[in-house]
């Protein structure tokens, strides 16, 4: 599907806000869209949190204003060359991630509301400046989760293995 | 530690260079402009993070196709050896 309405990317980041920033046990993701962009991105999360650390420090996140500011600078740099990918999409995700976490750190209670105001920021931005180019590179399921969803060796030999014992036992019912 | 030092694509310009160089005559490091930097720096290595991402997700297409013929053929040899296996085992 092509879609990139406001709604639909908005629940994709809450969601993944949610799984990233909650202890609690995650529900089940609503699509496959944030099925994926919570496997993939969370996987990385650490990882990127650790690289811009040094970076981070600069910045005094107190509120979820401060957060939006310096969420806006941050993405008119990271796209200022006017090149989009969807790695870089992905990279939105995970900072919005780590600017929920940083202010969870900094004993900013992480409400409903809270939340709420990142989610809007984040998805604003998406939809304002990346729809278009979403839409037109397949959407979050043709093209996202074409790009990012798991086929890996292991996948195919486990279904490979999977059809082969269906196979054998369908063929053992009739000797 | 500058971002473009980074494997794979590194960004256009530098920013670290750019930032130290612009920051000699202006009074330097004040709030406002060491956020900037921040923002800048993050920014360039949020980007080269995104690229490299998507180069390394990129090849994936390509083997994919290739490795789903692959799984497709080894399928179908390996239900023509069961049905043999069977037929035999039927016949004896």
């Amino acid at each position: 599907m092509d879609r990139c309405d406001f709604l639909f990317v908005y629940n994709l980041v809450q969601d993944y806000l949610k799984y990233v920033c909650l202890d609690s046990e995650p529900e089940t993701a609503s699509n496959q869209a944030s099925q994926v962009l919570r496997k993939v991105a969370s996987s990385l999360q650490g990882e990127v949190e650790e690289n811009l650390g040094p970076y981070l420090d600069k910045f005094e996140i107190c509120s979820t204003e401060e957060a939006g500011r310096v969420f806006d600078q941050v993405m008119v740099n990271e796209f200022t060359d006017g090149n989009t990918n969807w790695g870089r999409i992905l990279t939105i995700f995970l900072f919005g991630g780590i600017l929920a976490k940083k202010l969870q750190e900094r004993g900013v209670l992480f409400t409903a509301d809270t939340l709420k105001q990142i989610s809007h920021f984040i998805t604003d931005y998406i939809i304002n400046t990346h729809s278009k180019w979403i839409v037109e590179n397949g959407g979050w399921d043709n093209g996202f989760v074409a790009k990012f969803e798991d086929k890996s060796p292991w996948l195919s030999l486990h279904w490979m293995k999977t059809k082969i014992l269906a196979a054998f036992s369908f063929v053992n019912q009739y000797y | 530690m500058c971002p473009c030092a980074l494997p794979g694509r590194p960004p256009a310009a530098c920013v670290c260079t750019a930032t130290s160089s612009g920051g000699s005559g202006d009074g330097g490091d004040s709030p406002a402009r060491a956020r900037v930097s921040g923002a800048q720096l993050t920014a360039a290595r949020l980007k080269a993070i995104g690229d490299e991402l998507q180069a390394r997700m990129a090849p994936r297409a390509a083997p994919s196709r290739r490795a789903s013929a692959g799984t497709g053929l080894a399928t179908s040899l390996a239900l023509l050896a069961a049905l043999a296996w069977l037929s035999r085992r039927g016949r004896a």
